[in-house]
């Protein structure tokens, strides 16, 4: 609206009256009588006027007269009736509420429905569904709970609570009594530990003696400090850390604990309920459990592999699948692995030892790789060790060779064929027979005789015949020994770290040039291994050098013998299925060799 | 400046104390074991202080401080209910019937209360601006009046104009609209369609008046004027004193469930015998 | 669309003569009694006869022993002057309130205040039998046809308790109240047998002086006599006055009545035309030569300076103010740089000044005051600018607008004017229910009134500066109350005669018909409803003070001293 509309003309005369409780019952079309209803509720309205009686001067007997207020139309022109009754009379009105008195009204109305419906509901049979707070927890609702209320057979409640027991009415004298009361304020507020309470003693109908806890608790606490019900359906929830820490944060408290476990036997610590489950009891600290903790993440016993960011070392991704389901691999004694072949508990039999290739691998995956040096094995798990003994495997071959020949021409005694044939699998090595005596047979071999090819850094592998098992030199770690080192021959940390592998590829496309014998070839032999060397001595020194940094073939210390600066690795074909682990080859740039 | 201060100073105190009570619920939540019991009684103790309002009006005699001074106390302790019920809570939704019902009636007073003060702060500016101050309870008294004033009218161009067109138009259109309150949603919502509409159909039947009958017409127009005006006022003084339906009665109800709340939450709890 | 202009026929001065039954050997009677028959009827125009004026503005009185002539308090509009017997003035102490037909107001105590919650009538207006016959026994005087006339119950108490001065045949009382409009100062009842008194209301006692010498210089003595030394010495700059100094001062005082004794009535009915601004002639006008100091003693003047084609109204200013000191102290101390007057004063309604010409202020007054009390230099106005000070120009405190509003409407006169502010106003009626609570469930003020803005005065009595209500009550019923002022009416002894409901200019009185207990009204003999008079008395009975403004809840509402503008210009922009 731009224009403000006037204030509309009203009867200013009279007062307006918002305090009364009753209005006229004609106000509501706009016609409200000037006297109002009365105190009650009741219309006054009787007639327009009230006649006067009055005798003149001169008169025996008067007359009425009506006595009309000027303001409201003055004396009318009928004038009372002979009987002294005014002629206009008013209709009454129904008084009506004003709004006010309305509203009191409507509040009264809503607290006594508010109250009845609260009456109906808690007196109604669904009084428990009602008043519960929220479900109760999984294991409350159990039959056998629900077995033991004998005392009120339409829920649960008597069985924890008593004041379900007796009826509604009681429950003020309940809530009274009840310790912390209403009135209760200092108890209300203090932070001291709650001792056993009243439900508690309902608790340990069920729940005996502690037995949920271990038995030399001296601090009677109630139970639902930590163990809150009413959380809703599901597993009741774990007490949270502030209460346990609530004990077990008190030194003085452990302390007491302690003394009281010395006097109980130790059959009482044994109370977790079996129910048909198999229950591993593991030994018991000496002390118990009263170790002061402070907060789970930080201080907690078990836990403080986490705290102290303890890594499991061991990040080889065991492929328990394959080894635990093919029936191709089997344990030493022809069985199937079971878990409890590698994982086995220390001495506390509370955890289980670490996995070692030593211990546990070992046993099928064997690094020795020279039967007639059974203890001579490549060193596993440092990197520095492997390393070093690489570079000094080549004293290893030429261990070899002047031992059995190998390498020069015709030279090849010591070395026999396999005898078993293709089934057994076997190892040839060249022509001597001597050597080959060395290998295990892999218990992945069947996978080699199917024929996968690998490829070395230099362009082929040969795959060797694998000897048979019955031919191959049992070897067994004595239980204990840890060691994972064979005994380098020499000291590894005089060796200089290889290089890296990006020069790989170049090396393959160049060893390929060197026209080196591997490729393509099933069989291998030490034999070809000779003739590759063979090969590289013929090549001049200026050709050597120029291959040589071509290669970026460095000079080692214990240079190869004549042909090659570097070291030649000899893995057997055992070790890792045949692939040699890419930091193996990372920085090893000798020329790897698989046989057998 | 006097209400911003006012403002400002309710703020501060509201700010503070909620800060106060949000820490020492933190702080205390794990080691007071009966931490809900205690934030239960202060909320209740708050909430009748609350309820005291109503006491207090009827008696306006007595020294207790003015009723602003009261009201302000109302809203910002109404605001501090909000807090101090969240942390009785614990910040959860409840569960189970009796303390959902609870929770929602707390939460309708509440919005309630919100309501009320933010039409108590926007309706008064709308009726000034609009003007046409009328006392409530003589509404009906003017409205009659000009009813009467319109009726009147219309039948006398009757005989003005020797024509029935404004009489038959009042009959048909006019009649409802001047008889009782009318359009109160519309006015609520500020909307003005209602009236626009009657008017146009007013301007709609000017093609078919004589000189005389269009004035008699503008005159009946501008009752039509005062009557929405009469409207307006009517539907905002009556939401202005229909939301306190709203507001005491559940107020009420809240305290009679507070009563079996302490009987229950005691009568169950863990010390009772 | 003009408003077609309001016609009647101009009220002739004498259409309604104070007593239409004066009789001719009355007016022979006084014209042959001193003072009138000093007076020469050649000085009288011939259209204001000595004669009629003695037929049209006086009446004779006749009191029996004992009966009030006059209240201490009251306002009246009359001065009296004896004919034969003799009466009292009781110089002190004052008549108990009783006596005068008034009611002591007390606050109530905690346990009386406790009580209105359960001990008040359920229905409206209602009195109780008892208290119902109280008052007609109070009331029942001797009505000599419509006047009601009080008895004080026991004179030679009164003579033995109470310090009085007799007045005697040929003297006259009363005259200060009746020119000027402030209460009478003593009380008068009539002490022999029968006391005849000439009453001459202010027209007539105004006509007199003006066209008599002797009497003129009489009342003028006796004015100088009784009030005009309380009067000097109420303002600052004459305050330590040496007392020689004063009575040259006030040997050279003149004083004047402006504008219409009988304001308010005009007032109602000039309410709806535009000639307002006419009605108000001007005292001093801006750019005068100042040639004396006005200062008002009752009645109030609008100041006002020329803006645009019009004028804008600054301020309004009231009893005990003074217009002109500024460019009078400005001259004496600047001689070489005159100013002229810089405001407009117009009568409102009806002023009462006293004025002290310039070379008496120049010459006795200003030489003896301290240099702290001068007011400040004038700063002449720029050219096509209106000059104003931040202390006279209130229209920058509260808005033109509402100042306007304020003047025009005459609600400059209220000290507890209720003011509503209609934008936090939620309508909810709490303050006339706690108005209802505090008065026996009787609201005692009306939420509706004229609207400026956002604000709204509601017909709730502003306890006036000048309150004409007061004019005329016969009984005494509506007084000042001693202690806080405030203008109340005694139930018990108002007879519903309806003159302070009619003087009211801004309907805060209304009549009620009372009730008995059981809610019937009650009628008198005559089948005529019982009336009283009602009005807001600002809670002088409770211990919260007004409880209206104490009930609001949105602080909307507010009891405003119009004479303090500074507050209203706080809660204004609150």
């Amino acid at each position: 609206m731009s224009e403000r509309l006037p204030p509309p003309d009203f009867n200013t005369l009279q007062y307006e009256r918002p305090n009364m409780k009753w209005v006229c019952g004609k106000a509501s079309c706009g016609q409200a009588c000037r006297l109002g209803p009365d105190s009650k509720g009741r219309c006054r309205v009787t007639s327009e006027c009230k006649p006067a009686y009055e005798i003149k001067p001169g008169e025996k007997t008067g007359r009425y007269r009506c006595t009309r207020p000027t303001e409201h139309g003055g004396p009318c022109p009928g004038g009372p009736l002979p009987d002294g009754t005014c002629c206009r009379r008013l209709t009454r009105c129904a008084p009506v509420l004003s709004l006010r008195a309305k509203r009191i009204n409507f509040t009264i109305c809503t607290v006594i429905v508010t109250t009845g419906l609260l009456l109906v509901a808690l007196c109604g049979p669904a009084r428990w569904n009602f008043i519960s707070p929220g479900p109760l927890s999984q294991q409350h609702s159990t039959f056998t709970f629900a077995h033991r209320a004998k005392q009120d057979e339409k829920g649960n409640c008597a069985v924890c609570h008593t004041a379900a027991r007796t009826g509604v009415a009681s429950w003020f004298l309940n809530a009274d009594k009840a310790k912390p009361g209403p009135h209760d304020f200092r108890e209300l507020a203090s932070t001291d530990p709650v001792g056993l309470t009243a439900i508690d003693q309902n608790c340990l109908q069920c729940h005996a003696g502690h037995s949920f806890h271990e038995p030399n608790v001296v601090d009677e606490r109630s139970c639902g400090t930590c163990h809150v019900e009413h959380q809703g359906p599901g597993r009741m929830h774990s007490p949270p850390d502030s209460a346990c820490l609530a004990c077990h944060a008190d030194s003085g408290v452990m302390q007491a604990s302690i003394m009281s476990a010395a006097s109980l036997p130790a059959a009482a610590f044994d109370y977790r309920p079996v129910q048909g489950r198999e229950i591993f009891h593991e030994p018991r600290p000496r002390d118990g459990y009263t170790r002061v903790v402070h907060s789970f993440s930080r201080d907690h016993p078990e836990f403080e592999f986490i705290a102290d960011r303890l890594k499991d070392p061991d990040t080889l991704k065991f492929n328990h699948q394959l080894h635990l389901g093919s029936t191709n691999v089997t344990a030493i004694k022809a069985r199937k692995l079971t878990c409890s072949d590698c994982h086995q508990p220390d001495s506390s039999g509370y955890h289980f030892q670490r996995i070692s290739f030593d211990l546990h691998c070992q046993q099928c995956h064997s690094l020795q790789f020279d039967v007639r040096n059974p203890g001579l094995r490549i060193p596993h798990g440092d990197a520095e060790h492997v390393r070093a003994f690489l570079q000094s495997a080549t004293a290893v071959r030429r261990l070899c060779r002047r031992q059995t020949g190998v390498g020069r021409p015709g030279a090849g005694a010591g070395l026999r064929r396999g005898t078993t044939g293709a089934a057994a699998g076997g190892v040839r090595f060249g022509r001597g027979t001597g050597a080959s005596r060395l290998f295990q047979r892999s218990p992945l071999g069947s996978r080699f005789r199917a024929g996968r090819r690998h490829r070395d850094g230099f362009g082929g592998i040969s795959r060797l015949r694998l000897l048979p098992r019955s031919e191959t030199v049992p070897y067994r770690r004595a239980a204990g020994d840890r060691s994972g080192s064979a005994g380098s021959l020499a000291d590894p940390r005089q060796f200089q770290p290889c290089q890296s592998p990006r020069q790989r590829p170049q090396r393959r496309r160049q060893g390929a040039l060197l026209g080196m014998p591997f490729g393509g070839k099933q069989q291998a032999d030490i034999g070809h291994f000779a003739a590759a060397e063979r090969n590289l001595r013929r090549v001049s020194q200026p050709q050597r050098r120029r291959l040589r940094k071509l290669l970026h073939v460095p000079q080692l210390p214990h240079p190869a013998e004549g042909f090659c600066d570097g070291p030649v690795m000899l893995i057997p074909t055992t070790i890792h299925g045949g692939l040699l682990p890419s930091r193996c080859r990372r920085f090893c740039r000798a020329r790897i060799v698989y046989h057998g | 400046m006097r209400f911003s201060q006012q403002r400002g100073f309710g703020l501060t105190v509201l700010i503070i104390l909620s800060v106060e009570i949000v820490l020492l619920h933190w702080f205390y939540a794990g080691s007071m074991t009966h931490l809900a019991y205690l934030t239960g009684w202060g909320l209740l103790s708050v909430i009748l202080l609350l309820a005291l309002y109503n006491g207090r009006k009827k008696v306006p005699f007595f020294p207790l401080l003015s009723s602003e001074e009261w009201l302000q106390f109302h809203i910002y302790a109404g605001l501090l209910t909000g807090v101090i019920f969240a942390v009785h809570i614990s910040y959860r939704i409840p569960t189970g019937w009796f303390q959902g019902i609870l929770a929602a009636l707390y939460l309708l007073v509440m919005a309630s209360g919100f309501f009320g003060l933010f039409i108590s702060r926007s309706i008064p500016k709308r009726l000034t601006t609009r003007g046409g101050e009328v006392l409530f309870e003589r509404i009906p008294a003017v409205r009659r009046q000009l009813q009467e004033q319109a009726e009147k009218l219309a039948l006398e161009s009757v005989g003005q104009s020797r024509s029935a067109t404004i009489a038959e138009f009042y009959l048909r259109e006019l009649k409802p609209f001047f008889e009782g309150a009318q359009n109160c949603t519309s006015h609520w919502s500020e909307n003005a369609s209602p009236v626009n509409h009657i008017l146009t159909k007013i301007s709609d039947v000017h093609r078919y008046l004589d000189e005389q009958e269009r004035a008699t017409l503008e005159k009946i127009a501008a009752l039509v004027r005062q009557k929405d005006g009469l409207d307006y006022h009517y539907a905002q003084q009556m939401l202005l004193k229909l939301w306190l339906f709203v507001h005491i009665p559940l107020t009420y109800s809240l305290l009679v469930f507070t009563v079996v709340h302490v009987t229950l939450v005691f009568a169950f709890s863990g010390g009772a015998k | 669309m003009a408003n077609p202009s309001l016609t009647f026929d101009r009220p002739q001065r004498w259409d309604a003569a104070f007593d239409p039954e004066m009789k001719e050997a009355a007016i022979e009677r006084l014209l042959a009694t001193a003072p009138f028959s000093r007076m020469k009827v050649d000085n009288f125009p011939a259209r204001l006869p000595l004669r009629d004026i003695l037929k049209n503005d006086t009446r004779i009185h006749t009191y029996r022993r004992g009966e009030l002539v006059m209240r201490e308090g009251d306002y009246g509009t009359s001065a009296f002057l004896v004919l034969s017997g003799t009466v009292r003035v009781v110089l002190g102490p004052s008549l108990p309130a009783s006596m005068l037909g008034r009611r002591l107001f007390f606050r109530k105590n905690i346990f009386k205040a406790v009580a209105q919650l359960w001990a008040y009538h359920r229905e409206p207006e209602s009195f109780s039998v008892r208290e119902l016959q109280k008052d007609l026994s109070a009331t029942a005087g001797d009505n000599q046809g419509k006047e009601t006339r009080v008895f004080l119950q026991d004179v030679p108490r009164i003579l033995d308790k109470h310090k009085t001065a007799v007045i005697e045949g040929g003297e006259f009382f009363g005259e200060i109240a009746a020119l000027s409009r402030m209460p009478r100062t003593a009380s008068v009842f009539a002490e022999s047998e029968e006391a005849e008194l000439l009453e001459i209301r202010w027209q007539g006692l105004r006509d007199l002086m003006k066209y008599d010498a002797a009497l003129r210089l009489h009342i003028d003595q006796i004015y100088r006599e009784r009030a005009l030394a309380v009067a000097l010495r109420e303002i600052p700059i004459f305050k330590n006055l040496s007392v020689e100094t004063l009575g040259k001062v006030m040997a050279r005082t003149e004083f004047g009545t402006y504008g219409d004794y009988d304001w308010s009535g005009e007032y109602k009915r000039l309410l709806q035309t535009e000639g307002m601004r006419r009605q108000e002639p001007a005292i001093a006008e801006e750019g005068d030569y100042p040639n004396g100091v006005i200062l008002i003693k009752a009645g109030f003047g609008r100041l006002s300076q020329k803006f645009g084609n019009g004028h804008r109204t600054l301020n309004y200013i009231g009893a005990g103010q003074i217009y002109g000191l500024q460019e009078i102290a400005h001259n004496w101390r600047k001689p070489e740089a005159p100013v002229s007057m810089q405001y407009t004063l117009r009568v409102m309604g009806y002023t009462h000044v006293i004025k002290i010409p310039t070379d008496v202020m120049e010459g006795l007054v200003l030489p003896e005051v301290a240099k702290s009390l001068l007011p400040p230099l004038v700063t002449p106005p720029a050219e096509d600018r209106v000059a104003t000070s931040a202390e006279g120009d209130v229209a920058l405190k509260i808005g033109a607008d509402m100042l306007e509003f304020l003047t025009e409407n005459r609600f400059f006169n209220g000290t507890a004017t209720m003011m509503i502010d209609l934008d936090r106003c939620t309508r909810c009626d709490d303050c006339v229910r706690a108005c209802a609570a505090a008065h026996d469930g009787n609201p005692r003020f009306l939420r509706h009134g004229p609207i400026s803005g956002k604000l709204m005065v509601a017909n709730a009595c502003m306890h006036c500066v000048d309150p004409v209500c007061m004019i005329g009550c016969p009984t005494g019923a509506i007084h000042r109350d001693s202690f806080g002022g405030q203008v109340v009416i005694n139930p018990s002894t108002c007879i519903g005669c309806k003159a302070c409901f009619n003087n009211c200019p801004y309907e805060a009185i209304r009549m009620v018909e009372i009730r008995d207990e059981r809610g019937d009204i009650v009628l008198d003999t005559e089948t005529k409803p019982i009336l009283k008079a009602t009005k807001c008395d600002l809670c002088v009975e409770q211990i919260t003070g007004p409880a209206c403004a104490h009930a609001c809840p949105h602080g909307a509402m507010a009891r405003v001293n119009m004479n303090d503008l500074d507050m209203f210009s706080d809660w204004l922009k609150r």
